[in-house]
């Protein structure tokens, strides 16, 4: 098990009070979430690959030159932030008007103030291991505020840069004010095929009317990742998540939601196409307090050689929350025979006036289209894709802007066809 | 039989029926009239004893009895039947199983002695003759996956099994093409007599030539603004409701 | 006073109806589990030496392990120390056959409308009547073993039939399987078993039916069916208990083993008692069930109609090894006031072509907790295995609670998997469209709730099904407004 010795050390280097104390709460919350790991990671043995590779969670503190990871940024996006192992270059960033983007440590006193009372909030650190020993050793939290009535319409890509022999940590948390709009793309990019760690926890607080849309991508070969993204939404508020994932040895990723208020939004949708070894981890939560909220997950996934597709979706409807309505569902395409599918789709409810329903399906192609379409001369490898490619259109049609939405389809057009069907 | 005073009635507090007095003796047919959330089927769901409307103010006597304090079971026990606009599907309970509680549940309370069996089935056989509907239909669950025609013929079957005093027909005629439309309107008028009395709420004119009314009203922001016999209805469909309001 | 609260109000609650318990003469074990008393049991049951190791065996591992808690259940501390674990009508030799059971027994059966008199028995259902975790008698054998059909309790099995009962028991469940398992494999003291020769279809039905008498006992009873090739059988399961303000706790274990060919159709309605209105007292029903559809195209159907008890762990599964087998599992939970279920199956595909269904339908009233929770495994060999799981759950009133934990692990691409799940409340469209016909708020909700579980009561031998939905309307009696 973990060495908490080792990580109360790394605490006291630590200069400001408000982080110590929030990194030994941190600490003290360890051992309850090392209880529930058995059960969360059941399919998915993260903690013991990690302390094989590494034997210390401890990350590194050496730095490269920054201009080096210049050719890594896009030059199609417009505006970018880059993180290096989990700190903020903000002379290779471009940041619009009407968001702050800064490092906790360099913001004034107020307003720290303002995120203090949200940061290391809502993670999940009691329920889930590598949150909390994120919470304990990252090194800086990035802060994101978009401030009220903000309509951002470009959308907004953060470059996570991941070069290091020893774990990294990434820690960000997005104040988005009232009636505020604002779109997200996030990805991480391994330096190296194999051999990293990266961890990253993310915390939004989304106001009244506040409009998210958050995409993040994942293909990161034979790299390890652990992602959790913790959500808290007030009334009337809307939140689209779009999750994709295509390499990686493991991929652990956490969404959870609360939708503390009435009338909120809460839309998840993932699509993931592994091969050769992958393995994705997909745990979702959504949590219903209040009255007359609707919640809508899709997640599809498409698993092929030697790979395992985990999901696991909780809906939890509390008393209050009379009113609700709830969807969620998890379609399984298995390509190969020794791929593997877990899926657990769970509900929890309290309150007698909702409308839940989930639904979960683990199948193949479909041999009678297959055998159509070749017959009308396509051939197979095409048919294939095509059928394939179908089968991730109800994930990506759910993204409203077409350029993004086109370019997400070409992504996985391009993915697919690296995929095998004996 | 049916003595409406003054009759206000809101949903959410929203004000839908202000004041609508009505009066119906047994062996009349009378018909509300008109244009699309005027209250017609508040005003049928307010009779039946539906608790998500309130009533604010005045008040429905039947047969002498007044009304406000008595549940839809009960009323229903007295001889109302309302035929739903909207019939309701309840899977797994077929439309046999659910007449055979309600036949009996009526009968104990009148204290008579619950119907066996055989006798039930003899009823059943008896009234299903009337609107022509089949015994497949009424062994399977109740209006799950019944078409429009299916479900309101079914609701005019249940009106012939409970044989009521005061019938209310909620827009019957919605979604009905014209040979169901006879098939419902005839039994209807099968079940028709000296003793009891028909409401046939409605949009459309057309129900009308199959079920005669005595008096026709029309229903407009949920007070009746005018009463006539069966011409006014023909009046109606062809100056449209527009004439109403501007006379008024 | 809302509508709701008043009909709450008044809820006053159906009495549970074999609430009462009979005074006999009883043959009780001093309180408390060590080694002793598993000796104790195996001597009183005149049992071999291989039988007494086993159940050492099973207590050595009760011991190294821990009671599961990974349930959605709050189980208080259980004593294990503060039960008798055997208890036995007192008999003084071995009854040849019912003429000689105890008159105040059959009376206590009949008054629970079990006749254990054969030339009164109508329907042809031959019985086996367990008390206190010992068999007083069962009927209608000789008329099964013309057909070499074996039925008789379990004590009787291990002496006259060593070989059937060494050769399957423990095999589906075995000695470490779970804790309460362990549990039962150590001191069980009696229960049924059922042997089909053969190619023989039994004419009748098989019926078990259990009843909690003492107080301070627990009741832990095995049984164990074993279906040859081509045969089939319809086996059911029925039990009471008297109330008590203490919880009483009830371990059973039933193995089933369906060879080639052979079909097992096992039916239980579950009427323990539940515990009053405010939660206290009510059996503890902890139970392993599990069959193994061994041959090719075998099948194992579970029904189940759970009303009772206060709090319900069990999860009857299929093993589908042989080729083409076929595993069902239908179920109606209902909890009202404070009782607990967490119940499910699991469907393990081992074997090619095997299918599975899974119809479960959960109605939670009052201030109880229902959980469905099932396991749906496809193995790498398993080809073209299909499964299918419906789970519906239906809440009346908003102070319980409805859970549904499916897990489902799939290794092999040409399977097909589909689940299901809604939760919703009883529509007030729907109860407004009874209440217009003239029944009343009661008789609609018991109307609407058996009609939403009618899939699964029809599943249950006609005499049964009746007697099922009579208890689905009083467990729900004033639940709900």
């Amino acid at each position: 098990m973990i060495d908490t010795v080792d990580l109360r050390k790394s605490i006291s280097i630590e200069d400001d009070n408000i982080i110590k104390d929030i990194k030994s709460k941190s600490i003290d919350k360890l051992k309850l979430s090392y209880k529930k790991y058995k059960e969360e990671y059941k399919y998915t043995p993260l903690l013991r690959n990690i302390e094989k590779k590494f034997g210390s969670f401890n990350s590194s503190k050496n730095i490269k030159k920054v201009d080096s990871y210049k050719d890594l940024i896009s030059t199609n996006d417009k505006y970018y932030i880059v993180t290096l192992n989990g700190t903020f270059i903000e002379n290779l960033s471009k940041i619009p008007n009407g968001i702050d983007i800064k490092n906790l440590k360099d913001l004034s006193k107020n307003e720290q103030n303002i995120f203090i009372h949200s940061y290391s909030k809502i993670d999940d650190s009691i329920d889930d291991i590598f949150s909390s020993i994120n919470s304990i050793l990252h090194s800086n939290c990035l802060t994101f505020r978009i401030k009220k009535s903000t309509i951002l319409k470009e959308k907004i890509s953060i470059i996570n840069i991941v070069d290091s022999s020893k774990p990294t940590y990434f820690r960000k948390c997005f104040i988005i004010d009232k009636n505020s709009e604002v779109s997200f793309s996030e990805e991480f990019i391994n330096i190296t095929k194999d051999g990293n760690f990266s961890n990253s926890v993310n915390e939004i607080y989304m106001d009244e009317n506040a409009v998210l849309n958050y995409f993040s991508t994942q293909n990161i070969n034979k790299n390890y990742h652990y992602n959790s993204i913790n959500v808290f939404q007030k009334r009337n508020s809307t939140s689209n998540f779009h999750t994709y994932s295509f390499s990686g040895s493991i991929i652990r990723n956490n969404l959870n939601i609360k939708l503390l208020d009435k009338s909120c939004f809460a839309n998840m949708y993932g699509f993931y196409a592994i091969k050769n070894g992958s393995h994705i981890d997909n745990h979702t939560s959504v949590d219903h307090l209040d009255e007359n909220s609707i919640s809508n997950e899709h997640y599809k996934g498409i698993v092929d050689n030697g790979s395992n597709g985990v999901f696991n979706g909780k809906i939890f409807v509390r008393q209050k929350a009379q009113k609700t309505n709830a969807f969620q569902s998890n379609n399984n395409i298995l390509l190969s025979d020794n791929a593997k599918v877990n899926t657990k789709p769970q509900l929890e409810i309290w309150a007698d006036d909702v409308k839940c329903s989930h639904g979960c399906t683990v199948g193949q192609l479909d041999d009678d289209a297959l055998f159509y379409l070749m017959s009308r001369g396509i051939s197979r490898k095409d048919a294939i894709s095509l059928l394939l490619s179908a089968f991730s259109t109800d994930i990506t049609e759910k993204i409203e802007d077409k350029e993004i939405r086109e370019e997400y389809q070409l992504m996985i057009l391009k993915e697919l066809e690296g995929l095998n069907y004996e | 039989m049916l003595e409406i005073k003054n009759l206000h009635a809101s949903i959410d507090n929203t004000k839908i029926l202000n004041g609508l007095d009505l009066s119906v003796n047994a062996g009349e047919v009378h018909a509300i009239m008109g244009p699309n959330g005027s209250g017609k089927s508040t005003l049928a769901s307010v009779i039946a004893g539906r608790e998500d409307y309130d009533v604010t103010d005045g008040e429905i006597n039947f047969q002498g009895n007044e009304l406000s304090d008595i549940g839809p079971d009960e009323r229903a026990r007295e001889g109302i039947f309302l035929a739903f606009q909207y019939p309701v599907e309840i899977p797994g309970v077929s439309t046999t199983n659910f007449m055979k509680t309600a036949v009996n549940q009526i009968r104990e309370s009148k204290g008579e002695k619950p119907l066996d069996a055989v006798e039930f089935l003899k009823l059943m056989k008896e009234k299903m003759k009337l609107v022509n509907i089949k015994q497949e239909l009424l062994s399977r669950s109740i209006n799950e996956g019944f078409s429009g025609g299916e479900k309101k013929r079914n609701e005019i079957f249940q009106m012939a099994m409970l044989n009521p005093k005061l019938s209310i027909l909620d827009e019957t005629d919605s979604g009905l093409d014209i040979d169901a439309l006879k098939i419902v309107s005839k039994g209807v008028n099968a079940l028709k007599s000296k003793e009891n009395a028909t409401v046939v709420v409605t949009h459309y004119q057309r129900l009308l030539e199959y079920i005669v009314p005595d008096f026709v009203h029309v229903l407009m922001d949920g007070k009746i603004v005018k009463s006539g016999d069966k011409n006014l209805a023909l009046e109606l469909e062809e100056k449209g409701y527009d004439w109403i309001k501007v006379k008024n | 006073m809302s509508k709701d609260d008043k009909i709450l109000k008044e809820f006053t609650s159906k009495e549970y109806e074999h609430g009462w318990s009979v005074d006999f003469d009883v043959d009780q074990a001093p309180k408390g589990l060590n080694e002793d008393i598993v000796k104790l049991i195996s001597k009183k049951k005149n049992e071999p030496k291989w039988l007494l190791d086993w159940r050492l065996e099973a207590f050595s591992n009760f011991k190294k392990i821990k009671e599961p808690n990974w349930s959605n259940l709050k189980i208080p501390k259980i004593d294990y120390q503060d039960i008798s674990y055997y208890s036995a009508p007192k008999k003084k030799k071995m009854l040849k056959s019912m003429d000689e059971v105890d008159p105040e027994l059959i009376k206590t059966f009949e008054k629970l409308g079990i006749s254990l008199q054969e030339q009164k028995r109508l329907s042809g259902v031959a019985v086996d009547a367990v008390i206190d975790s010992v068999s007083i008698g069962t009927t209608f054998k000789d008329k099964l073993s013309e057909l070499g059909i074996i039925f008789c309790s379990f004590s009787e099995a291990v002496n006259e039939h060593p070989d059937l009962i060494r050769k399957h028991l423990g095999k589906v469940v075995p000695t470490k399987d779970n804790y309460f398992a362990c549990l039962n494999s150590a001191v069980f003291s009696d229960g049924s078993f059922c042997y089909i020769p053969k190619g023989v279809r039994c004419p009748m039905e098989l019926s078990t039916y259990f009843r909690i008498n003492a107080s301070n006992t627990g009741q832990f009873e095995r049984t164990l069916i074993v279906a040859d090739e081509g045969s089939y059988v319809s086996y059911l399961e029925g039990c009471t208990a008297p109330m008590r303000d203490e919880n009483q706790l009830h371990a059973a274990v039933v193995e089933i083993h369906a060879e080639k060919d052979a079909e097992v159709k096992y039916s239980t309605v579950q009427n323990w008692y539940p515990g009053d209105k405010n939660g206290k007292g009510g059996i503890y029903n902890f139970v392993t069930k599990r069959g193994i559809c061994n041959g090719n195209n075998s099948k194992i159907s579970w029904t189940q109609v759970e009303t009772g008890s206060a709090i319900t762990w069990k999860y009857p599964s299929c093993i589908l090894k042989g080729d083409n087998s076929v595993g069902e599992f239908y179920s109606v939970a209902v909890t009202n006031n404070y009782q607990q279920a967490d119940t499910g199956t699991k469907m393990i595909h081992i074997g090619k072509n095997t299918r599975s269904k899974i119809i479960s339908k959960g109605i939670s009233a009052g201030h109880s907790h229902n959980s469905y929770r099932g396991h749906v495994k496809v193995m790498r060999r398993a080809n073209n295995s299909r499964n299918f799981s419906q789970c519906d759950s239906l809440l009346l009133g908003n102070k319980c609670g409805a859970h549904t934990f499916p897990y489902i692990d799939i290794e092999n691409k040409s399977s097909m998997v589909e689940h299901e799940a809604t939760t919703s409340k009883i529509g007030e469209d729907q109860i407004f469209y009874c209440l217009q016909r003239g029944i009343d708020e009661e008789n609609a909700i018991a109307l609407i709730v058996n009609g939403y579980a009618k899939e699964v009561l029809k599943q249950l031998p006609m005499e049964f099904s009746v007697e099922a939905q009579k208890l689905l309307s009083l467990t729900l009696e004033g639940s709900v407004g």
